[in-house]
Formats: C-alpha cells, structure tokens, sequence
C-alpha cells in the first residue's frame, strides 16, 4: 500500500452538468486524496467520462467547483496541466504524425520528460517510432496514449475508460504499466471504467456513479465488509413486509425474497426475519462485482419507479 | 515551446502551404507563357525581352495577389477548425500550452504565410515599376502595374478575407463555412459602403471611394480578426 497523504489533489463541489434535460453530473462531491488510487465505477452513461472531461477542461460545468492541488482549476494553467497525466476512452492524437513525431511534439511541452522511461515504454509495448498514428490501432493507440501520460512524471494520472475494448493481453499490459507507475511514483491516479476487476486490481477506493451521482463509495474492504445480500425465505403466499431503507436492491422469487443492503447490520437481519416471520435468514458476503450490480440494477429501478410517480419518460 | 507549436500548426496547414507556394510560382509561369504567347506575333518592341519580364512580374504579381486573397481566407478559416474537426484540439487542450500560446502560434503560421506571400508579391511589383522605363512598349505594360491604390486595396481585401475567416472559424468545427465567409467578406464590405454612400448620396465609384473601401475593409477586417480571437480565447470547448 502507497503511503496517502490528507491532502486533496482533487476535489470537486457540487459539480453539475445537464444534456437537455438529461442530467450527467447531480451536484458531484468528490476528493481524491495525494497518492490514493480511485476507481470510479459506472454503468455506460453513467456520468463518469463527463466528470473527468469537466476535470480536464474539455467540457464546462453548469455549476459546482473543481480544485486540482488545492487550487482552482477553472484557470487550468500550464503550471497545474503539466502535473496532469491523462488517458482518455477515445484518443485524438494527431493522426497524420509518425509517433516519433508526437512524442517528439509533446516533449517540448515538457519541461521534465523522461525520454529514457518513453523509450522504454515504446521497447515494451514494441511500438514501431516510424508508424503514423492513424495506422495504429486502438490497442497501439491506447499506449501512445499511456506513455505520453506517463512520460512526464505527472503528480495526478487521470484515467477515463482506458482499458475499453482492448483484447486481454493489451489490457494487461496496459493495467501492469499503471500498477507499476503506481507503486514506482506514488501518484495519485483516477481511474474510471466499466471493467470491475480492472477497478478492483487497481483502487484504493471505489465510488461507483450511476444516473450522475455516486450510489456509494468507499474501500473495496470497506464496501464488502458494509454490503451484504440477505435471502429471505418468506412463509407461504406472504409478501415482505416493508422494503428496509437499506436496501439498495430487492428481488422477489416465489418464497425467496432477496435483498442487498447498505449497511449490513445483525439488528437489520433480526428485524427482517421478524418481520416478515422468515422460514429462514442468510447473509452472503458479495464481491465488488456483485455489489456493482446490485447497485446499478436498484438505481435503475428506484428511477424508473420515480419517473413513472412523476409521470415523466 | 511556440516554436514546438507553430511547427506543429505549420505541419497541420502543410497542405495549404504547399499549394500556397506552389501557386506563388504558378501565377509567375503562366504569366510567362501568357506573355509569350501574346507577344510572339507582335511588333519587336512587344518581344522584347524587358516587356515580357515587366508583363509576366506585373501579371504575375496581380494573380499572386488575387491568390493570396484566396489562400488567406482558406488560412484563417482552417487553422482553428482543422483540430476541431479531428478533435485533436481536445487533445491538445490537455497539454500545458495556453490558449492564448496556441492563438499566437496559428497567427503567426497564417500571418506568416500571408505576410510573405504579400511580400513576394510586392517585391515583384516593385521591380515590375523599376523596369518600366526600359520597356520599349511601355504604354501598353504600365496598364497592367497595379498603383499604390490598388496595392493597397489588395492589402485591405486580404485583411478582411482574414478577419471574416477567423470570426466564423472561431466558433465551428469545419472549415468550409469559414473560408466561404472570409471569402464574400469584401462583397459584403463594398455592399456596404455601397448602401451607406447610396443613403447619403455621396458617389460611388473614383479614387475616395475605392479609398473608402480599402479603409472600411481594414477596419472591419480587424475588428473581425479581434472578435475571433476573442471568442477562441473565451469559449469553453477546445
């Protein structure tokens, strides 16, 4: 474990983006400790590439504030972008240049670029320097992409989807090289995806964001020992009795009424076996996949039951 | 690092630019078989070796203006939207350079080019004036030498070509619309002016009034250039 400091390297207030009258980003709050590792978790169109675009400056916030170092990033000025590493989902690196041609560019923007850790990075991903980047491909792209962030020692590393449709072995590759900047530089890294093993390998803390807001967030320790699935076995033809305000996720299947809460608690497991006069009560630990799950199927169903009370689509 | 960036920029325009000098020595060459054509068959003094070079300079130096017009807007109306359309302007938004050293690195690749295209051209001209009393057919090769009048309506057209380009460029994703603006922005300006002398009743045509031109052209070609600048400072989107 890297050594983390209090202080924040990002923080974001009550960050807000709307799309129409589709809401990205419900009045964010967020802080990214010095050296920690968080791994922002969310479904597709959860909000997760508009926050760190609103991050980097390249979408503007309706509202809410951003503090990059402690300072302002409204201003963004080449001082705090040059502590900035980032990886983006899609990547828009100039096409008709060479490779040696970027990494020649973006050196002289630099003041400390590492040609030796590029040059090593371009050996082990075996990137050929006279290749223009429009003929690589999104694997080849993907670590362009990661040594230009690297290659400068940046202090923050932002990591928006970068594994997405990769093949196995790039991904591994790719996710070794971040482990290992990691754990060389005690960087503070940002990491979002959909891939909850990648998360899951990587992050100190996870907060995982669905419909713009985050449903929770914690260490991955913390947010197994605090979730758990009870499984209810109801008496015959009786429906629970009440939905605990813990529940993040509730199926009903014949007699078995399972229910994922946050936070577990003996005194929840007696009161719903008592409640409900439960033939029997069993608590299951989950792994952060499941609870991902659970999370992201409660959500959706708490929104659709409130879009349909207020009648909208 | 702007030198990084204008190499950059120079690289992202290096189409243009090529066409650019390609067509700065095109103007020249026809104008030389232009010129040899049009004298091969006439009296002696026409074939003279002086009023074939004063035709092809002032010819040449003509066109080359007109073209540097053409390419001015095609400058100003690209250099901001190229990136856009690509998006590599979010890319290169994520690196340390300023917007306001990226504006200074795309003006001086546009006004660069502009600048020394005029300055060919120029040079051209003025040695099209040098020669002209040795030309043995003068008469007929003066009228093709553009005077300080028309030098500088040209200077002025151009300006407002670039302006016009850069104020739409400013704020869109492609090119095409841009360069078309840049391009009418003179028409635009002479209507103008048109409609103003029509409402006070002051003449349209002679010397004040081409004057009034070049000078409303520069002005607004300016204050156009600014708006644009100001825009691409200011907005929030790469």
């Amino acid at each position: 474990m890297i050594a983390q400091s209090e202080r924040a390297v990002v923080e974001v207030r009550e960050l807000t983006k709307r799309y129409g009258n589709t809401l990205a980003c419900d009045a964010l709050n967020l802080s990214v400790r010095q050296g920690m590792t968080f791994g922002l978790l969310g479904p597709n169109g959860a909000g997760k590439s508009t926050l760190i675009r609103m991050l980097m400056g390249l979408t503007p916030a309706d509202s809410g504030e951003v503090m990059l170092f402690g300072e302002n990033a409204n201003e963004r000025t080449p001082e705090i972008r040059r502590r900035i590493g980032y990886v983006p989902e899609l990547h828009f690196i100039y096409r008709w240049m060479t490779i040696q041609e970027v990494l020649d560019f973006v050196s002289q923007l630099y003041a400390n670029w590492d040609s030796d850790l590029a040059n090593a990075m371009l050996s082990k991903f075996e990137l050929s320097t006279k290749k223009r980047v429009a003929a690589l491909s999104k694997g080849m792209t993907a670590k362009l992409g990661l040594i230009i962030a690297l290659a400068h020692n940046p202090d923050l590393l932002i990591l928006d989807e970068p594994t997405s449709g990769l093949d196995p072995i790039i991904r591994e590759d790719f996710l070794e090289s971040v482990l290992q900047s990691h754990a060389c530089k005690g960087r503070t890294i940002l990491f979002s995806s959909h891939h909850v093993d990648d998360v899951e390998r990587v992050a100190d803390e996870v907060g995982i964001l669905v419909n713009g807001r985050f449903a929770v967030r914690g260490s991955v320790e913390e947010l197994r020992s605090r979730i758990k699935r009870i499984r209810v076995v109801l008496p015959d033809g009786k429906l629970p009795a009440r939905v605990p305000p813990e529940a993040l996720f509730q199926k009903l299947s014949r007699r078995e009424w399972t229910v994922t809460v946050d936070p577990f608690s003996e005194d929840l497991l007696r009161e719903l076996q008592l409640e409900n006069d439960a033939v029997s009560a069993d608590v299951f630990d989950m792994n952060l996949e499941e609870i991902f799950k659970d999370v992201v199927r409660g959500e959706t169903m708490h929104r659709e039951e409130t879009d349909l009370a207020l009648g909208t689509d | 690092m702007l030198w990084a960036l204008i190499r950059k920029d120079a690289r992202l325009l290096r189409i243009y630019l090529r066409s650019a000098a390609a067509t700065t020595v095109a103007c020249y060459l026809f104008m030389g078989v232009l010129a040899t054509i049009l004298t091969t068959y006439q009296d002696p003094a026409m074939q003279a070796a002086t009023t074939r070079a004063l035709m092809i300079l002032a010819g040449g130096s003509n066109f080359g203006f007109s073209a540097t017009a053409f390419f001015a807007a095609l400058l100003a109306g690209s250099v901001f939207t190229l990136e856009r359309s690509d998006r590599s302007a979010e890319f290169l938004a994520c690196l340390p350079p300023t917007r306001l050293q990226n504006l200074a690195s795309k003006l001086a690749v546009v006004l660069g080019t502009v600048g020394a295209m005029i300055v060919v051209h120029l040079l051209t001209n003025l040695v099209a004036h040098q020669i002209v009393p040795f030309v043995p057919a003068g008469s007929f090769a003066r009228n093709g030498l553009a005077d300080a009048l028309g030098l500088l309506i040209f200077c002025a057209v151009i300006v407002s070509m670039v302006g016009g380009a850069f104020v739409v460029s400013a704020s869109l994703n492609s090119n095409g619309v841009p360069v078309l603006c840049g391009l009418l922005t003179p028409l635009l300006v002479l209507s103008l002016i048109s409609l103003v002398g029509w409402a006070l009743e002051v003449p349209s045509e002679g010397d004040a009034f081409q004057l009034r031109f070049a000078t409303s052209s520069m002005v607004l070609g300016t204050i156009f250039a600014y708006i644009g600048c100001y825009w691409y400072l200011t907005r929030s989107e790469p």
